[in-house]
Formats: structure tokens, sequence, C-alpha cells
């Protein structure tokens, strides 16, 4: 039972990570300009999230497809190879804000049906 | 094996397996991999890294429907594919007499021609009889080679275009 219900939550974590990973990961870019690795770090520092490092590139590549964050590759000083900088374009950012007050609102909704659920009475058929 | 060895290797096997066509899409997928795997080496966390991307076939496959560039939407696709058959159909169209043209050389080289009137100065492509003297072929020997050529050329257009625009077809298809 415990093992049939920890597999079932394993499978709805995924599903959620998945649909969470484009916000986090345009979430970061909010904050400013970043690459790759540096995005895992932070992610990892969350985490619940776990996104993992084979996933972040392609979706990056998929991001940056579809106009929402742009690239540039750079040689910090002091780096012994160049790293590829993302940052948001006008979509992304726009995106992004109207991503935020979605989950926000969702989180509220999800919280009150939390809290009111256990005294909400089961309708009864006819 | 050292990091550098373990590295190259790895981007080896993935430029291999990457389901990417553009040339620089490729080179910036396995660039941005080797800076990551260059990052995690200095930190000391190569190993971990490359356990983490998983195989170089698998890692280069999920980027199989992202190194394409934006086709853009239906209405824009289904353009590219028209304009491609117009222009496989324009080249039919210059093809036909380029063709006869190379038949009828080969049939009759002394009747055909792109006949010149010594009276009036008009041109005229076609037969027409060898023995009037006011008339001048100024084509004279070229007329094989060119029509020949402007065939072949023309037969790899309609060739091209036909092929570009079924792969067109082909990824508009897709869901």
């Amino acid at each position: 039972m415990q093992a049939s219900i920890q597999t079932e939550i394993e499978k709805w974590l995924v599903q959620m990570r998945k649909g969470a990973a484009e916000f986090a990961v345009l979430s970061l870019l909010r904050n400013g300009r970043s690459y790759g690795s540096k995005l895992l770090d932070s992610i990892a520092e969350a985490k619940r999230l776990n996104l993992s490092e084979g996933s972040i590139y392609p979706l990056l590549k998929r991001l940056e497809h579809d106009e929402k964050i742009t690239s540039s590759w750079e040689h910090d000083e002091g780096a012994a190879h160049p790293r590829k900088y993302y940052e948001l374009t006008a979509k992304g950012r726009s995106l992004v804000e109207a991503m935020s007050e979605e989950w926000q609102a969702f989180s509220r909704a999800m919280e009150t049906l939390q809290v009111t659920a256990p005294n909400t009475p089961l309708s009864k058929a006819g | 094996m050292d990091d550098l060895h373990k590295i190259h290797v790895f981007l080896l096997e993935m430029e291999r397996a990457l389901p990417v066509r553009r040339v620089r899409e490729r080179k910036d997928i396995l660039r941005e991999t080797q800076s990551h795997l260059m990052e995690r080496a200095q930190a000391g966390r190569l190993d971990e890294a490359l356990h983490a991307l998983g195989s170089p076939e698998a890692y280069a496959a999920q980027f199989s429907t992202l190194g394409e560039p934006n086709e853009g939407p239906p209405r824009i696709q289904a353009g590219r594919v028209t304009l491609r058959l117009a222009a496989a159909g324009l080249a039919v169209i210059l093809l036909v007499p380029c063709l006869v043209a190379v038949v009828m050389e080969l049939l009759d080289p002394a009747g055909f021609g792109l006949w010149v009137s010594l009276d009036d100065g008009f041109f005229v492509f076609g037969r027409t009889s060898t023995s009037n003297p006011r008339i001048s072929d100024v084509a004279g020997h070229l007329k094989l080679p060119v029509s020949a050529l402007l065939s072949l050329g023309l037969l790899l257009s309609v060739y091209l275009s036909v092929r570009s625009a079924l792969l067109q077809a082909v990824r508009s298809a897709r869901p």
C-alpha cells in the first residue's frame, strides 16, 4: 500500500516538475542573464524541482527557438572557456509575468481547497 | 582516462547521434555541452555530470525536435510548399523548349538553329531551309552543348524544387 502510494506520488511529481521546469528557468532569468550550469545549480538548491542536467539544455534550446529567451556566447574574465548566456526576450518577460500571476492564483486556489476540503460535505445523488 | 579525453569521447559520440541537420545548430549544441562539461570538470564533478547526462546517444536524442528552425504557422508553411512547386513548374516550362532544341539539333543539325535574316535582321529559332542564302545560323556549333547544359540545369532545378516541396510538406504534416 505504502509502496503503491509512493509510486503514484513519484509519477505525479514528474508531471508537476515537467510543467514547472519552464516556469522555473524563466523565473530565474527574470532576475538577470545567466548560463546553463549556473541555472542548474540555482534550481538544484530548490531540491523539489529536481531538473536534471540532461533536461535543461534541450529546454533552453526549445525556449530559444520559441523566442522566449535569447543567447550569446561570452568569455568571462578568468573563465577557462566561453559560456552561453541566456536572457529573456520581451515575449519571455511578458510570459513569465503572466505565468507568475497564474501560479499565484493557482496556489491560492489550491490552498483554499486544502483548507475547505475536509469540511465540505459530499453531495449525494438523488 | 583524463577529464579532457572523457569530454572529447562524449562529444564525438554525441555528434554522431545528434538528430539535428543545421550545421550551426549542431555546433552550438555541442559547444554548449562541452562548456557545461568543462565547467563541471573544473569543479571536480565531471563523472557526476556525465552520469546525469546519460549515454551520449540518449542525451543527443533529446534535441530531436529542438534543433530545427521554427517553421512558422501552417499558412506560411503551405505558402513555402506552393512557392517551391511553382518554381518546379516554371523550370518544367523552360525545360521543354531546351529538350526540344537538343532533340532537333541531334536529328537535323544543319536545318535547326537560331537564324537571323540578313535582309531585315529578324531572328527565328527553329528549322528552316538551309538553301536560303539570305539567312545565317548565329548559334552555330554552340546550340547542342548550350541547350544540353540548360536542360540538365533545369532538370536539376525541377528535382530540387519538388524534393524541397515534399520535405516541407512532410515537416508541416508532423504533429
